[in-house]
């Protein structure tokens, strides 16, 4: 699948398992679920916050 | 095994457009999609890593009960499980919660209490579902939370402890060992004991738009979870006018935007007013939701609503598309805060500030009169603030292709409006707060050469007319440490004074604004000589404070006397260095404003 016929698609790390029922997902266990894993877990674990503000006009955001 | 595994992707064209503003509901429903992966995964990462330890668990029930349940409502129903993944802090929730148990420790709660919100999660799912069921959930403070659906309370005389969800057929009790309270049907009605999530409507189709107000779910806060604060009724009505005419504004002069706002942002938390001041947040754990202090009016909420949107929909881009290299060292300065940002925070704060841009610009050109001083000044300010942030970062080494991609992009639309043209007496007031901004900042944020310093001092004590050049050019050093505070009263007053009644509004409120001096008054008010006796008067009382240094600089530039006023702008740090250093001599007089018109000769706007 191309974009503008040219250009190839972003491609994220983010294993797509929208229509992957969970209950099935559970019973996986292959190294591309493992990967994809620990690619959301460790970016969870990235998050930190320390971007405390009392600024006025303009909005904080934590990732 | 999986078959055919494929990754979440993002035609470049859609890449393209959301960085010239022009993405549409699709592309956010799509970015929403990838989400409700992330969650899905790191749900079960949870619960796998979790399920090893089950005495993490403490008093909830076993987690192969919330297993079976979370089983039975996804093969009853497929959309009772797609929204507990869509309800945005089931993000935040799972990544709060994943960090504490890699560090195996407590939060706010107990960890069991954490881990166990997953229970609250299965049983609102199931409610939803409409199955027969029976599951202990957390209570915290005899708040029961049902993550989407309410809270029920229960009288406890524990702070954490587990209560009950049962029933089935549309007849659902919550209950403890003192107490039972029944959901309405529906739930999204109030009754005893139970306070529903409340929800906006905006319509009328097809530009609509569904906005809940979560003021309970305990993970809709930034950093950690938050005991409900219900919005009286009083508040809620509030609350409904400004979202409704925010709306309706945002449909009146942003049409296609309004249909990325309505599929991109599901879910506010309400915070209280902060008297002159909008302030938001949003995390990129929680797509879909912002937290809103209470605005003034519509317009200042339907900014605010943009810009959030804008912080939501980079947050889903960057869970697919690596932007910039990790660098957290907070070091390039930005208009809309007062510390010194790591890259990351510069490029969310161009984005969302952008889109404030695009707002006002498309409020002013709208041709509403009652609003229009007020749209153009915010225009011109934000599209100049934003315009030169993005030329400090667009060569940035940390940027990755995408990235540098995606500013070119903003570039291509945010260029143009520079040239639009704005009443001069309007770019003059929206330059005034750009220069007061920037010269407070490198007053607390930069440091001058210690030996520039001595040396400048030297020359001073020696009587000679000109400073050193060298010393007076030669580099300052950054810090995240600011030296000083800094208010924002004085751009909050030039604000007050915008409207059709300004001068009358600004002396009405200008005392009760926050730290905001006679002087700032004198200053906002067009009296710059009164201002300039003002600052000098504090300047007395405390030399080094930083909102009288620049304002005396700022009153000296407006009166007309340049050399003074442009070391106060441009060099306050080192007019303060030096003049701190002056006074350790007990017979030295001289003032800051002294010190700033001697080395004013060598600097240049």
């Amino acid at each position: 699948m191309t974009s503008s016929g040219i250009e190839p698609d972003v491609e994220s790390s983010l294993l797509d398992i929208e229509r992957v029922p969970f209950a099935e997902l559970r019973a996986v266990d292959d190294e591309i679920l493992r990967n994809a894993l620990h690619h959301v877990v460790e970016r969870a674990r990235l998050v930190r916050a320390p971007y405390r503000s009392s600024n006025a006009t303009g909005g904080e955001r934590i990732d | 095994m999986l078959v055919d595994p494929v990754f979440h992707s993002m035609p470049w064209t859609d890449f393209d457009a959301f960085a010239r503003l022009e993405g549409d509901a699709s592309m956010v429903r799509n970015l929403g999609r990838a989400e409700r992966s992330r969650r899905k995964l790191l749900l079960l990462a949870l619960l796998e890593n979790s399920a090893k330890t089950p005495e993490l668990y403490g008093p909830m029930p076993p987690i192969d009960e919330v297993l079976e349940l979370l089983d039975r409502v996804e093969g009853t129903s497929p959309e009772a499980f797609e929204q507990l993944l869509t309800h945005p802090y089931t993000g935040s929730w799972t990544g709060y919660t994943t960090r504490l148990l890699r560090d195996g420790i407590d939060g706010v709660c107990p960890l069991w209490m954490h881990l166990g919100h997953v229970h609250a999660i299965a049983a609102a799912a199931a409610v939803r579902a409409g199955l027969r069921f029976e599951i202990g959930v957390p209570a915290w403070d005899g708040n029961v939370s049902l993550p989407s659906l309410g809270t029920a309370s229960l009288p406890s005389s524990e702070l954490f402890s587990v209560a009950t969800v049962r029933g089935g057929h549309r007849k659902y009790t919550v209950m403890n060992g003192h107490a039972e309270v029944l959901l309405p049907h529906p739930v999204s009605v109030d009754g005893p004991g139970w306070r529903p999530l409340r929800v906006r409507r905006c319509g009328p189709e097809p530009k609509s738009f569904t906005l809940h107000l979560d003021d309970a779910d305990p993970y809709r806060g930034l950093y950690e979870p938050l005991l409900p604060q219900r919005l009286d009724d009083d508040e809620l009505g509030d609350w409904g006018r400004l979202i409704d005419e925010a709306w309706s504004l945002v449909v009146s002069v942003m049409p296609d935007f309004a249909s990325v706002l309505s599929a991109g942002l599901s879910s506010l938390v309400p915070k209280p007013r902060v008297p002159f001041q909008n302030p938001s947040a949003s995390t990129g754990e929680a797509f879909g939701s912002a937290v809103v202090g209470r605005p003034e009016d519509g317009e200042g909420l339907a900014a605010t609503l943009v810009h959030e949107l804008q912080h939501i929909v980079l947050g889903g881009i960057l869970h697919l598309v690596k932007l910039y290299e990790s660098d957290p060292r907070e070091r390039i300065y930005v208009p809309w805060r007062d510390d010194p940002r790591p890259l990351s925070g510069v490029l969310q704060g161009v984005y969302a500030f952008y889109g404030v841009a695009a707002f006002w610009r498309a409020l002013a050109w709208s041709g509403d009169s009652a609003v229009a001083r007020r749209a153009w000044f915010e225009f011109a300010f934000w599209r100049g603030q934003v315009w030169r942030t993005l030329m400090v970062i667009r060569e940035d080494m940390t940027l990755t292709d995408a990235g540098r991609r995606f500013l070119d992009g903003i570039e291509q639309v945010l260029g143009p409006w520079q040239q639009e043209p704005v009443r001069e007496d309007i770019s003059k007031l929206a330059a005034v707060v750009v220069a007061d901004h920037r010269a407070g900042w490198r007053l607390r944020h930069l440091r001058p050469d210690p030996e520039a310093v001595a040396e400048i001092v030297g020359a001073w004590r020696a009587g000679t007319h000109m400073p050193p050049v060298g010393s007076i050019q030669s580099a300052v050093s950054l810090t995240p440490v600011p030296d000083g505070s800094w208010p924002r009263s004085r751009a909050a007053l030039i604000r007050q004074g915008l409207g059709g009644d300004g001068r009358a509004r600004l002396a009405a409120v200008w005392s009760t604004v926050p730290e905001a001096t006679s002087a700032d008054f004198a200053f906002a008010s067009g009296r710059f000589e009164d201002a300039v006796r003002g600052y000098r008067a504090e300047l007395r009382a405390a030399p080094d404070r930083p909102a009288s240094l620049i304002g005396l600089g700022l009153a000296l530039d407006a009166a007309g006397r340049d050399p003074a006023s442009r070391a106060l702008l441009h060099r306050p740090e080192l007019v303060r260095a030096v003049h701190r250093e002056l006074r350790c001599t007990a017979t030295e007089t001289s003032t800051p404003e002294d010190v700033a018109a001697w080395i004013g000769q060598l600097v240049f706007g």
